[in-house]
């Protein structure tokens, strides 16, 4: 007011500012409008090739990658019911093809650039009618979506009509997705409906813009500095985005069909209720809270919390566009953040946030977005994102009627997937919520998205109910799911053996003291002997060296009669025997006699100059146990005291004493027998080296059951032949050695073999084969010794075995848990760490307070309280079946460019390798962007044979770029792959590998330069195109170019399966030869091999 | 945020440690610190001296 006053005080001033500003005025109005008129979209000439819009040429690219499956068809197929007009709806379709040129388009490519061209409207057109019958219905639609769309030379759609009767027939409607999205299907079915009953469609002028006219003005704004701004929101939105790594059911193909399935199903109709409600109230969209739900879901599926999930966006940005029927939808990324456990109404805001700023700087198409942000590109997966989670709004939803005529919709399956996954919420006009899901089925089984299905309406329900809950407390799986998983998969507890493990060996000795405890060779000792010899030995240990319950006392001796009776005389002394390995350094025996502080350590004189001096011994080859009591001495022992200490190695270095109580060996060793039917009959390799646990089955397993232990000398064990020799001599029914020793072994002369009780690293398929039969038992057993041997095993069906076997489940009293890392049970299929409880449970690691509290964890699911569980840090998962799958070290999972890589998945593929024997993989120049993977493998193997194997098994990223063959892994004393002694794949830096060689190689290097504008001479042959910065739009450019200089046509899918470039260059060399069959390359071969050297020269140099 | 802990115990006198704010497993009790892993694992280093279960200590 007090301006105005000023201003009407002095009226010429007023007069020249009113001017002034009528005149800004007007400038402004002018720019505006200037710049609108740049900005609207207009006509442009038809000429012959036009350009195409973003969106087209990412799918068109796509389109090319998935050549023969129809994966981007949309199909609509539903019944009509009634008194069909057939010349009406024939009519009504030809008018929509007239009107709009998106269905009268063709495309093609020029040197990797596609265009569009229009035709013009048809002159005549007739619906193609055909007769069925109500059986042939499913496969008729199944058959008008799966047919593939020639686009470059015919329309991208087609409508056809089954005629069922004269009143009854089935409208089939197909487009490419490249010319029509979501958004048009409605617009179709709208107009569909309006020009059945008026075909002339009076009510739908000619069109002034048609998606062409989109597409011309989009390159030009993509030119502008418009998409600028969006481009730098999208840097900083997926700045240090993790890709979403679901562990899949089965291995991604490298060359992946595109084959799919849909499941469609509704959510219960109270909980659609009850999300609208939560979505109004909290005044945010349905998307964003169903997907903060979906984002809790995927946390606990991944482990991750950087959820990244793909979102389809209609794309009407400007109100030109709303008329055109054509492909304007667009996929965004929107990330929900789960780090910090937030609350689940702050997730859903946050994630309502997120979308809406997705939906503001949505005009950047999403090839664009894949080109400018170059993410890592992997065979077989969509960039940035392969999982969305979209909604399809009430008005999205195409609505078919004809009047006069009842319609109901059909299913058409076209067994095609464009994602991994795609989850769709449908807003359906009745107030319910449908889910929508398209998937891999290359990836998932049915089951699994079922339970996806359960598993999201369980969290969102529990979500809804509590929405201040922290995301990590909500639940997603349904109770029974709970009790399958923790109860009904783990073993009814069951009676245990209340004896202390020398009192089963008494019992033994009492029924049959004469019978053979132990064949070493070819001397027998029979139970009585070994009961005398380790009753004197326990006297000497108690009297001369005070041991009570708790001590340990060390046990230095080579394989013979000695090691069972000190093992044994130490139990009666009351302590704990520490077996110690002969070849142990000197100053690892040290470390753990010190560690362990060991009463005295039972050796022989041989042996005894390997122990520092102040330790105390007790020479077992010397008179010292002459005259002493044959019958055992008295002391107080309980099952809780320790029966054995073993030393393993952790990931930290330092060995920790592994504290193993009478409880759980007992109940292995009883366990056992009722497993194997174990009889006095029995003869049980010694095999294990006797300082690991797996000695302790062979030698008490057998003790406690009253059958014989057959040993050997070490020599003789590790000579296949020998072994053969003593495995067939000794008659021996039960073996627990290692996987790759029985591989060197012949299974067909060993009869007597009934069991192999087989552990300790994972194996393929083919060793069981070989040696499962009839009359033989095959078992996968799995233990850390914190778990007292074996805890898990899985008995291999007669049948043969196709895959990797499980390793089962939880043994007699003990119970398996996979957790993730709050410690809640995972769902079926997905990974978590395997935590173990029950009576095989060690009570703790000897004088380590702090790491026992660490690994040995309350257990919240135990019925008696108090309980502990066992980390074991192995990640593994159930199969639907309920049995375990192993599949690696928790903490063997590295990062690889930001992608998760399971070291033991590769290691497992490449065991799985004819000639394998063993082999170990490492990540090389670890965190750095040229990170690369080195195998190491023992083996009969050519490099190339197993690189191409693994590249139909792997996804590229896992595939090792090194192989290194050695005789044997260097191991750690406790029989442990010492990673530090691996050799250096690249001795030589590499520098070798990268020299261009060919001049095929040279002419690829100087396209890949041109292309991603790299300098002259930086491509070596090793140099992977991806890792250049090459992107699935450079694909097509390439392969386009290579024609050009080579005249061959690759798949561009090649590229991904030979990335290198020297690989890539041979499939040109290939191809070529291809081209010119076997006999010219031949003939060309012979005729330069006749060449003299200087015409060879010169000929050479005239064509450089 | 660092995740924290509490230091539990059992009848046996076991210890180990529990996330802080869960409910505790039955049989199980707060035996008074609670801080970030390391630290809850330092102290039971300290007073956790014997680690056989209390019913065979002797």
């Amino acid at each position: 007011m007090k301006e105005e006053n000023e201003i009407m005080s002095t009226p010429d001033k007023r007069d020249a500012a009113d001017i002034r500003r009528a005149l800004l005025e007007r400038k402004v109005r002018q720019r505006v409008a200037e710049k609108a008129e740049r900005e609207r979209i207009v006509p442009v000439p038809r000429t012959g090739k036009m350009a195409i819009a973003e969106q087209q040429r990412f799918l068109w690219f796509l389109h090319q990658m998935v050549a023969g499956a129809p994966v981007y068809n949309v199909p609509f197929a539903m019944r009509l019911r009634g008194p069909l007009d057939v010349p009406a709806l024939s009519k009504a379709l030809r008018g929509i093809v007239t009107r709009h040129e998106s269905l009268r388009t063709r495309f093609g490519d020029e040197h990797g650039v596609p265009f569009q061209t229009v035709d013009p409207p048809p002159e005549t057109w007739d619906l193609p009618v055909t007769d069925g019958t109500e059986e042939s219905v499913q496969d008729w639609i199944d058959g008008q979506v799966r047919e593939e769309f020639d686009l470059r030379n015919h329309p991208p759609y087609r409508f056809a009509l089954l005629r069922l009767g004269p009143e009854e027939h089935v409208l089939s409607i197909v487009w490419h997705h490249i010319v029509i999205d979501g958004w048009s299907s409605r617009q179709f079915a709208e107009e569909l409906t309006a020009r059945y009953t008026d075909p002339d469609g009076s009510e739908f002028p000619e069109l002034t813009l048609q998606p062409a006219d989109f597409a011309a003005w989009q390159r030009l704004w993509l030119l502008s500095d418009g998409p600028a701004k969006q481009i730098d929101y999208w840097h900083s939105a997926v700045d240090g985005m993790e890709p979403l790594e679901w562990r899949t059911d089965r291995q991604r193909p490298s060359a992946p069909t595109g084959a799919g399935r849909i499941h469609e199903t509704r959510l219960p109709d109270d909980l659609a209720r009850k999300i609208r409600d939560m979505a109004q109230a909290e005044g945010v969209s349905l998307l964003a809270l169903t997907m903060a739900g979906y984002q809790v879901l995927l946390n606990r599926y991944t482990g991750q919390q950087d959820i990244a999930l793909g979102s389809v966006l209609s794309g009407r940005t400007r109100s030109e566009v709303e008329p055109m029927m054509g492909f304007f939808a667009n996929t965004v990324v929107v990330r929900g953040n789960l780090e910090g456990d937030p609350v689940f109404r702050d997730l859903v805001h946050a994630a309502n946030d997120n979308i809406l700023e997705a939906m503001a700087n949505q005009d950047v198409p999403f090839g664009r977005l894949v080109e400018e942000l170059k993410p890592e590109r992997l065979p077989g997966r969509n960039p940035l994102v392969a999982h969305l989670f979209t909604l399809l709004p009430e008005p999205m939803i195409a609505r078919w009627r004809l009047p006069g005529v009842e319609v109901e919709m059909l299913t058409p399956q076209p067994e095609t997937t464009r994602f991994d996954i795609t989850f769709q919420i449908n807003d359906l006009p009745d107030g319910g919520l449908g889910v929508w899901i398209e998937y891999s089925s290359e990836l998932f089984d049915h089951e699994r998205i079922e339970q996806l299905v359960e598993h999201f309406s369980t969290v969102m329900a529990d979500a809804l109910s509590r929405p201040d809950a922290r995301a990590s407390s909500l639940d997603i799986m349904p109770d029974s799911e709970y009790l399958r998983v923790l109860t009904a998969w783990n073993p009814e507890p069951g009676e245990r053996d209340e004896r202390l493990l020398h009192e089963l060996f008494a019992a033994r000795v009492a029924e049959a003291p004469d019978a053979v405890a132990m064949r070493f060779a070819g001397e027998d000792l029979t139970y009585a002997q070994l009961d005398e010899r380790s009753s004197r030995l326990a006297h000497a240990l108690v009297e001369e060296f005070k041991v009570t319950p708790g001590r340990v006392v060390g046990v230095l001796l080579e394989r013979g009669f000695d090691l069972p009776a000190a093992e044994l005389g130490v139990l009666k002394a009351g302590g704990a025997w520490l077996p110690l390995d002969p070849q142990y350094p000197a100053e690892r025996l040290a470390y753990q006699l010190g560690d362990a502080d060991v009463a005295a350590v039972v050796t022989t004189s041989d042996l005894a100059d390997r122990l520092p001096a102040e330790v105390e011994r007790i020479l077992l080859d010397s008179d010292t146990l002459d005259g002493r009591p044959v019958s055992p001495p008295s002391v107080q022992v309980a099952q809780e005291d320790t029966a054995y200490v073993i030393y393993t190695s952790g990931s930290t270095g330092t060995p920790k004493g592994v504290m193993v109580p009478h409880r759980a060996v007992v109940n292995f060793c009883t366990t056992f027998q009722r497993m194997f039917s174990v009889t006095p009959d029995d003869r049980i390799l010694q095999f294990s080296n006797p300082a690991f646990d797996v000695s302790v089955s062979d030698v008490f397993s057998t003790l406690t059951a009253g059958g014989t232990i057959v040993g050997a000398p070490r020599s003789e064990l590790l000579d296949p032949e020998a072994l053969q020799g003593l495995l067939a001599r000794e008659r021996v029914t039960m073996v627990d050695i290692p996987p790759a020793v029985l591989g060197l072994l012949d299974p067909s002369e060993l009869d007597d073999l009934r069991v192999c009780f087989i552990g300790m690293e994972p194996f393929g398929p083919d060793l069981v084969n070989r040696w499962s039969k009839p009359g033989r038992e095959f078992h996968n057993g799995y233990g850390p010794t914190e778990v007292t041997v074996t805890c898990v095993d899985y008995l291999c069906p007669p049948e043969p075995l196709e895959g990797t076997p499980p390793i089962g489940r939880a043994m007699a009293n003990q119970r398996a848990y996979v957790l993730d890392k709050g410690l809640r049970p995972v769902p079926v299929g997905v990974p978590g760490e395997l935590y173990m409880a029950g009576a095989g449970l060690a009570v703790g690691y000897l004088g380590r307070p702090d790491q026992t509290a660490e690994k040995f964890l309350p257990d919240p699911f135990a019925t008696t309280p108090g309980e502990r569980m066992y980390a074991t840090g192995d990640l593994v998962r159930w199969n639907g079946d309920g049995n375990l799958e192993f599949l690696g070290r928790v903490d063997r999972q590295v990062k690889l460019r930001g992608l998760r890589v399971e070291l033991g998945e590769i290691e497992h593929a490449i065991e799985s390798f004819d000639g394998v024997r063993q082999c170990v993989v490492t990540v090389r120049d670890a965190g750095t962007p040229s990170a690369w993977l080195a195998a190491y493998v023992v083996g009969d193997v050519e490099p190339d044979e197993l690189r191409e194997f693994l590249s139909g098994r792997l996804p590229l990223h896992m595939v090792p770029t090194d192989y290194v063959r050695l005789d044997q892994l260097p191991l750690t004393s406790t029989g442990k792959v010492d990673h530090g002694k691996l050799p250096d794949p690249r001795p030589d830096g590499g520098a070798g590998q990268a020299e261009l060689t060919t001049e095929t190689q040279r002419r690829v290097a100087e396209i890949w330069q041109s292309l991603l504008s790299l300098d002259p001479g930086s491509v070596g042959a090793q140099d992977n195109f991806f890792l250049l910065g090459g992107n699935s739009l450079q694909v097509t450019q390439m392969i386009s170019r290579v024609r050009d200089a080579f005249q061959v046509t690759l798949d561009p899918r090649r590229l991904f399966s030979y990335p290198l470039l020297s690989q890539f260059a041979a499939q040109i060399d290939d191809a070529q030869h291809a081209l010119l069959g076997e006999d010219e390359v031949a003939k060309l071969e012979a005729q330069v091999a006749d060449l003299p050297e200087e015409e060879v020269d010169r000929l050479l140099k005239e064509s450089s | 945020m660092e995740e924290r802990f509490v230091v539990v115990i059992n009848h046996e006198e076991q210890y180990s440690i529990w996330p802080a704010g869960r409910e505790i497993p039955a049989g199980w009790t707060e035996a008074g610190t609670e801080g970030s892993k390391s630290d809850c694992l330092a102290h039971i280093a300290r007073v956790w001296t014997d680690l056989r279960p209390m019913s065979v200590r002797r």
